[in-house]
């Protein structure tokens, strides 16, 4: 192995990066250059000061403030759940309330469906017998088989007496 | 009422041996524990990480412990409103760095003004622990080390605090920077050479 391709190599070689093969060719190359074993020692030695350099250690109340701290988001968490309950349910009645007031009555409700269910020609002819009540007439009508698919004429129509 | 006594005993006993067992549950299993709504298994997360996670910003914080430790808090705090952002087939501690990588860039781009102001106190403290545990010529070796360290950009200080601090492998620290590994070596490289230029340049001034 030659020197451009150790020196390339160090850093992998010195965090035991390397696979073995090239390791071993590393290594005995590392054996006979004094020029790659003195830019080796360099890069062992920055590595060596940090992994000794001191630090100093944490206040003791650490982890007695996290817990205060997560008790308090806890805390904090619960009262933005209840008011998040409190606004869901304060929107559902208010959607509940306008529901009702716009939502037909029962006697409108009941209204709809006699008119839904009933005859179409029973219904047209109740709305013009009442129509001719208030116009103070009265109706004579004549309806032949209807059964057999006949119609209905009206044979005299004539002020109420 | 001896009962009622024995039954509070045994409760203790359970709430005491389940505690033990779960101090031997991997971090992984703890996380999925407190997932699950254990608290005890995030106590214990912080018992195992605080240290470390602490160390690794204290030194991209040019070794102001206060800023280090409100930091570190913040990791904590963040790992316990979102543990469902930890994905169980990743390693915790690739995880929990990976938070804190990001909490302390957040930081710098936040409030860099005032870390520059406070660049000149770096290292009366750490150099005064540092005359307890070595010899002088170490002393001014170390005192060169954090000189240069501290000038290095943040990005940089954190690929080598990964590496020759915490010995995480070049995978692993791909994993944290979010970055390839084939990027972790060459940038490896090249923080290492700009250490060891620096180094020499300040060991020769003293």
């Amino acid at each position: 192995m030659k020197c451009n391709i150790v020196l390339n190599l160090l850093d992998s070689y010195a965090d035991n990066e390397l696979d073995d093969a090239t390791y071993l060719s590393a290594e005995d190359h590392l054996k006979t250059c004094d020029s790659c074993q003195t830019q080796l020692n360099d890069i062992k030695q920055v590595k060596q000061l940090l992994l000794n350099l001191p630090s100093p250690s944490m206040n003791t109340s650490f982890e007695k403030n996290l817990q205060l701290k997560t008790k308090e988001l806890k805390n904090k968490q619960r009262i933005h759940w209840s008011l998040s309950l409190a606004a869901s349910i304060m929107l559902l009645l208010v959607i509940g309330n306008t529901w009702l007031e716009l939502a037909p009555t029962d006697v409108e409700n009941q209204e709809y469906s006699k008119n839904v269910q009933a005859d179409p020609f029973e219904l047209d002819i109740n709305n013009f017998l009442n129509s001719t009540q208030m116009a103070d007439i009265t109706l004579t009508m004549e309806c032949e088989e209807l059964s057999k698919g006949g119609n209905c004429t009206f044979s005299e129509i004539s002020p109420k007496s | 009422m001896a009962s009622a006594l024995k039954e509070a005993l045994l409760k203790r006993f359970n709430r005491s041996s389940k505690n033990e067992w779960l101090k031997q549950l991997s971090d992984e299993a703890l996380m999925k524990s407190y997932i699950n709504g254990s608290y005890h298994s995030y106590e214990l997360i912080v018992k195992r990480y605080k240290e470390r996670v602490f160390k690794f910003i204290y030194f991209q914080v040019k070794q102001q412990q206060q800023d280090a430790e409100d930091l570190t808090q913040e990791v904590f705090i963040q790992l316990y409103r979102k543990p469902n952002n930890f994905r169980v087939e990743s390693t915790f501690s690739t995880y929990i760095f990976a938070i804190a990588k990001n909490i302390v860039l957040n930081h710098h781009r936040t409030v860099s003004r005032r870390i520059k102001s406070a660049d000149n106190s770096i290292t009366t403290d750490i150099i005064d622990e540092a005359c307890m545990h070595s010899n002088m010529v170490n002393i001014r070796q170390q005192q060169a080390y954090i000189n240069a360290f501290n000038q290095l950009n943040v990005e940089d200080q954190q690929i080598i605090y990964l590496a020759d601090k915490e010995c995480f492998s070049y995978l692993q620290i791909g994993s944290i920077l979010d970055i390839k590994t084939g990027t972790v070596r060459s940038r490896l490289s090249a923080v290492r050479a700009k250490l060891t230029n620096q180094l020499r340049g300040q060991l020769n001034e003293m």
